[in-house]
């Protein structure tokens, strides 16, 4: 679904990601660890295809994401749930819209009566209901962050990158987004988690990623346990 | 896609002034832009006309009197039509004109009596454009002994209506980029308003066109108002205007009014502007 090969990514010559390479299978429910500065938002940010890598070769669902024709690029976005750190909800849209948008953008013109329902069940998990048909713009942050996570799962897509989706979150809610994440990766999608919380680590254990200083330090691969 | 235009909305809702302001300031220089152009494009025909425009004067045979006279500009009416403006100068018609500048001349001149007539210059004038044949048909006639032409009367004035066209196109170009740096800050301004909401729709695997929407409504909004406040001016200053330039030379007569037309062109051109310029919102989401 994956493949890095040799990833490098420098801003104003400065390397930020130093030859990073590492493979995700469908179904892989991957942790990326690492201090602040570590280059896991620069990773996240191109494995989402927002960036392209300056050297090395990445690819996502077999196509290498230098050489994509849009209309595939496109197709690929949209397989893919992607949680930015920082969420970019549009604040003049109500969060049920928010959560729409992501549906219509696929190529759903009128959303069906199960688009509704998928979109009040997930806001129900994350304890979103009654701020429905509250605008984006006046959420705190870790209600916009969890607007962000249904955003990205409401399509059922095949790759979720997750940067710090649960850096604003009381205990009941990190748990909520953790189930969420980790029972798509059940159903067989692949899920990168970029994280601080050692608990969540702890709790949830997967396969790690380690990054410091923009090289990768660490690949430790662990069973999925319950939690 | 009424997502998307509501995305496109949030520079008027969040900077309502700043938009507003700045289309209306857009709006009057695209007034005066579209003004200077009208110009520029009326002057050449009236350099052109002025040009062309020659004196004729055709001197008659001293035996040719103001009866016969009068018979001869009827002919040369009905030959030439109503294009020329044409007049007979007699003699004393020649010595009046001759009476406040030259005295002791016309003194002079009433010495010879009767004789005078054959002396003092009798001539048919003719002020307009000419073909050689008109030429040649009026040295044709037997009552004409003599013919004499300026044309080159109006250099001096279509020098200064070419010094106007360089200003107009000047005026034009200035106005034009006045109107791209304001249209491009503004838009750069709205870029970051709306980049992280552009860039989502982008990530989320919005097409080409979906992304360009948001941009299309800020910008389109913008060219609208502009283009309307231009047509709004156009119809009810461009009036005022109109008259106030005849006033400058008799020669600026012949302008043509300001085509009412013109202010849907206007309003076009500055929607097409404003739509234009979300290339500049699109672009700056890096997505």
């Amino acid at each position: 679904m994956l493949t890095l090969r040799q990833v490098n990514k420098v801003y104003h010559g400065e390397k930020v990601l130093d030859q990073i390479s590492f493979d995700v299978k469908r179904g892989n429910f991957l942790y990326l660890l690492g201090g602040s500065g570590a280059g896991k938002s620069t990773l996240l940010r191109m494995l989402a295809t927002e960036e392209l890598p300056s050297d090395g070769s990445l690819t996502v669902f077999g196509y290498d994401l230098k050489k994509v024709p849009p209309t595939t690029l496109k197709a690929m976005r949209q397989a893919i749930g992607y949680i930015p750190q920082k969420v970019r909800l549009i604040p003049d849209l109500t969060v049920f819209d928010n959560i729409a948008l992501s549906l219509t953008l696929a190529g759903r013109r009128t959303l069906s009566l199960d688009a509704k329902s998928k979109i009040a069940e997930l806001l129900g998990q994350l304890g979103l209901m009654s701020k429905s048909e509250t605008l984006a713009g006046n959420l705190s942050g870790g209600e916009s962050q969890r607007v962000a996570v249904a955003r990205a799962l409401v399509r059922s897509p095949e790759l979720i990158i997750a940067d710090e989706p649960t850096g604003a979150q009381d205990f009941n809610e990190v748990w909520a987004i953790m189930d969420l994440l980790v029972k798509a990766s059940q159903r067989g999608a692949a899920v990168i988690v970029a994280t601080h919380d050692r608990e969540i680590i702890k709790r949830v254990q997967n396969s790690c990623l380690v990054l410091k200083e923009g090289r990768l330090q660490t690949q430790g691969y662990r069973e999925r346990g319950a939690y | 896609m009424k997502h998307l235009i509501r995305i496109g909305l949030r520079p008027w809702k969040q900077a309502f002034w700043s938009q507003w302001i700045a289309s209306l300031g857009m709006g009057v220089l695209l007034f005066g832009g579209g003004y200077s152009y009208w110009i520029f494009t009326s002057i050449p025909p009236l350099m052109k006309n002025l040009g062309e425009q020659e004196l004729v004067m055709a001197y008659l045979n001293p035996d040719v009197n103001d009866q016969s006279a009068l018979q001869l500009i009827a002919k040369m009416r009905s030959q030439f039509g109503s294009s020329l403006e044409m007049g007979y100068v007699s003699a004393s018609d020649f010595l009046k004109k001759m009476k406040a500048n030259n005295s002791s001349l016309i003194q002079e001149l009433s010495y010879f009596g009767e004789e005078m007539d054959e002396l003092i210059p009798r001539y048919i004038y003719m002020n307009g454009v000419f073909t050689p044949s008109m030429k040649n048909f009026i040295q044709s006639l037997v009552e004409v002994e003599s013919v004499d032409s300026t044309g080159d009367r109006y250099q001096s004035t279509i020098q200064t209506f070419l010094i106007l066209e360089r200003f107009s196109v000047a005026a034009v170009l200035i106005l034009f980029l006045t109107i791209a740096s304001i249209l491009f800050h503004l838009m750069k301004t709205n870029a970051n308003l709306l980049k992280d909401s552009i860039s989502m729709v982008r990530l989320m695997g919005g097409s080409y066109f979906q992304s360009r929407i948001p941009g299309l409504v800020t910008g389109g909004l913008i060219g609208l108002f502009s283009g309307l406040t231009a047509g709004i001016l156009w119809i009810y200053a461009g009036g005022a205007f109109y008259r106030l330039v005849r006033e400058l030379s008799p020669a600026f007569q012949m302008l043509p009014g300001p085509p009412v037309e013109v202010s849907l062109i206007l309003v076009g051109v500055a929607f097409f502007l404003g739509a234009f310029s979300s290339i500049i919102l699109r672009e700056s989401s890096n997505a």
